[in-house]
């Protein structure tokens, strides 16, 4: 048990291969059983009933050939008692004896005794001394012939004279209705022409052995043994043989003292109540069988060995990438080499798999990329105004005197200037942090379109004025009412304004342009800068991007602006998009929903 | 009296332009030119002729490396000299930095009280 358990853990750390090896030798080893017990009991029964069927055949025409012999004996019999009797009686004694001596010649039977009435023995053929005057009413089939007046067949018996195993046949000597006795024909058991006959069918069947038996005594009539005639069926040897005898069954099989097992085929012969039976050792009827059987398992084991080294190879093959894989990542680990993509290999699932790794860690890189960047951005972006803000208080601080009045308020609103631009740049980065964790927060109300564009304006005056641009706004002559968070709507609104001054030429002309309908309202925002490309438009609202994908960006900031600007649009049930050729300018707007 | 040292800045950014132009032109004695890209850095060139070129490595169009091996490639000023400017935060000045007429590189947040100093002191 603990040896199983031990081999069982030593299993579960082995190898995918050698777990799939060892599967595979069960596997093997079942079928082969599965197979072969299947095989045999098939082959087993299909040579028996092939068995069966040919010696019932044979042991069929054998009843049949020696029922013809036994009427050609009675018809022959018969014959002879016509000529024994004349009119008066009994032919004379001397008359009777050549008859006798002349149907002995026919071969019909061994022996003629002719019986008086009474049993008692008045002429025979062959000639016996001391015969003559025998009684044999003592023979039951003497007897049943004489008291019912007809013929009977005898069982085997031992002769009285001849000390030989014998059959006979008595028929009634009838005159007149007058029971003048009997004529009695024996065979010889062991030399009779229609046992001889028999007997040399009996070697045509190659194996086995053939027995003729009487029913009534249970005794062996007819053997190559013949020894056997007329002993008792229940000998040690074949014990089983009263058994087949009194079976329903023609054929079948049985096991002896022993425990060896025989095949029997019978057939009877109602005329004598005699079975006519052979049995066959079982070992020699399925010897064929076995033979095949060996034969299907050697082709079966070769070609599940073969099979089975075409399957490992194909493991083999199929594992290698997953072995290459390991190592390249073990590698990968303890050398500082870092990740190097897998080979794939082959197609299917674990080329997959390993495309999969692939993609995984080429994603975790860009992660880490992004991070890397949003570190270098940001530091990059809180730089530039604190270089501003602490380069102006420095000049204001130590070189007052060189400075002419003008030149300290520009210093002043320089730094104050920064200071705000700080101050988005940390509000932008919170707010990226709630949109990632989900807590935007976005207090919807309606409110008026125009006074927010105009705070905005107001808002950017100073920003705009500082690169030399004019704001332009084209707005309808209605009330246009939206529903929004005004402080997100500021927000979003400055962000684009704020983009399209930064990416716009100094002395450039912004453009905001509000389009309504019925149900929509549309605000444009378009500016003179150098637009943006189609590839690039489609990733500008990513997180840290700009439209140049450059390492080194043309522009401040640090690319949250936009990503910020279209989560909250869509917070407030808007949507933001860009239009832009390049060299031409761009154009941001923003979808919302108007309310009447 | 010698003619002042003339410096071109290239520098993208509007407010940091105004600091170079008081710590370097007001306070530093010397004659500064602004620009605030690579394209109008070469256009100011040929008029201005400056005797050193301050570039901001972050710049729109052509970064500064760039716009210095394009200056340089002009056959009047294939000797002038070039300060890098960078608010990279790098332990280490990257090899492309390092190449002949590149005299230093200056870091951002600068001193202006000092910078002038530090200018003079790669001359």
């Amino acid at each position: 048990m603990n040896k199983w358990q031990e081999l069982l853990t030593r299993l579960k750390k082995s190898s995918l291969q050698s777990r799939l090896l060892v599967l595979l030798l069960l596997g093997f080893v079942l079928i082969i059983l599965a197979s072969t017990i299947l095989m045999r009991s098939y082959l087993q029964d299909e040579y028996r009933m092939v068995f069966y069927e040919h010696k019932q055949k044979l042991l069929t025409s054998l009843v049949d050939r020696m029922e013809v012999e036994l009427q050609h004996q009675e018809d022959s019999l018969r014959n002879l008692v016509e000529h024994l009797v004349i009119p008066s009686g009994w032919r004379p004694q001397q008359d009777l004896k050549l008859l006798l001596q002349v149907a002995l010649s026919s071969g019909h039977f061994d022996d003629y005794v002719l019986l008086d009435n009474q049993g008692v023995a008045r002429v025979d053929a062959p000639y016996f001394p001391g015969r003559q005057g025998t009684d044999y009413s003592d023979r039951p089939f003497v007897t049943q012939a004489l008291e019912q007046h007809k013929a009977v067949r005898s069982s085997p018996f031992l002769g009285r004279k001849t000390k030989r195993p014998l059959i006979a046949f008595s028929l009634p000597v009838i005159q007149n209705g007058e029971l003048l006795g009997l004529l009695v024909g024996t065979h010889e058991l062991l030399n009779n022409s229609a046992f001889t006959a028999l007997s040399t069918d009996f070697s045509r069947l190659d194996s086995g052995e053939l027995y003729i038996l009487d029913n009534r005594k249970n005794l062996y009539v007819a053997s190559e043994n013949a020894e056997l005639v007329l002993q008792p069926l229940d000998t040690p040897a074949h014990d089983f043989l009263p058994d087949i005898v009194h079976a329903e069954n023609h054929y079948g099989r049985l096991s002896d003292v022993q425990g060896n097992s025989w095949v029997y085929s019978k057939a009877s012969l109602p005329l004598m109540d005699w079975t006519v039976l052979h049995i066959t050792p079982e070992n020699q009827v399925l010897a064929p069988a076995e033979s095949l059987l060996q034969q299907y398992l050697i082709m079966k084991l070769l070609m599940l060995v073969a099979s089975g080294i075409m399957i490992l190879w194909m493991v083999k093959r199929l594992l290698q990438p997953i072995r290459q894989a390991i190592e390249q990542l073990h590698s990968a680990v303890t050398s500082d080499k870092g990740y190097q993509p897998l080979d794939a290999g082959i197609q299917g699932e674990i080329g997959q798999l390993l495309e999969a790794f692939n993609s995984l860690q080429a994603w975790r890189d860009q992660k880490e990329r992004l991070a890397d960047e949003l570190v270098s951005i940001v530091s990059h972006e809180l730089r530039t105004p604190l270089t501003s803000i602490q380069g102006s208080l420095k000049l204001l601080d130590s070189s007052e005197a060189v400075l002419d009045s003008e030149q300290q308020k520009q210093l002043l609103s320089l730094a104050y200037r920064n200071t705000e631009r700080l101050r988005y740049l940390v509000e932008d980065l919170l707010d990226m942090a709630a949109i990632k964790s989900g807590h935007l927060d976005v207090q919807l109300q309606v409110c008026d379109l125009l006074p927010l564009l105009e705070e905005t304006g107001k808002n950017l005056a100073c920003t705009l004025d500082s690169r030399q641009q004019k704001l332009l706004t084209h707005v309808p002559q209605e009330k246009i009412l939206i529903k929004v968070d005004p402080r997100r709507f500021l927000q979003v609104l400055s962000n684009l304004i704020n983009n399209a001054s930064k990416f716009s030429p100094v002395h450039s002309d912004i453009c905001v342009e509000v389009a309504v309908t019925s149900t929509r309202v549309k605000i444009a925002v378009m500016d003179e800068g150098p637009g943006i490309s189609q590839a690039e438009q489609e990733r500008i609202f990513e997180r840290f991007t700009q439209g140049d994908a450059s390492p080194q960006r043309k522009q401040g900031g640090a690319g949250l602006g936009l990503a910020i600007a279209k989560e909250l649009t869509e917070a407030m049930g808007g949507h933001l998009n860009v239009k832009s050729e390049n060299q031409a300018g761009s154009c941001f707007y923003i979808d919302l929903t108007r309310v009447i | 009296m010698q003619t002042p040292t003339r410096i071109l800045c290239v520098e993208d950014d509007l407010d940091i332009q105004l600091l170079l132009q008081l710590a370097l032109g007001k306070l530093g004695g010397f004659e500064v030119m602004l620009a605030a890209s690579g394209e109008e850095a070469l256009q100011k060139l040929e008029d201005f002729l400056p005797d050193l070129l301050l570039l901001d490595l972050m710049l729109p169009g052509m970064n500064g490396l760039e716009l210095f091996e394009r200056v340089r490639q002009l056959p009047e000023f294939t000797q002038l000299p070039g300060l890098l400017m960078t608010a990279r935060v790098a332990p280490q000045v990257p090899e492309e930095w390092q190449q002949p007429g590149i005299l230093g590189v200056l870091t951002k947040p600068f001193n202006p009280t000092s910078l002038a100093d530090e200018v003079r002191s790669y001359l």
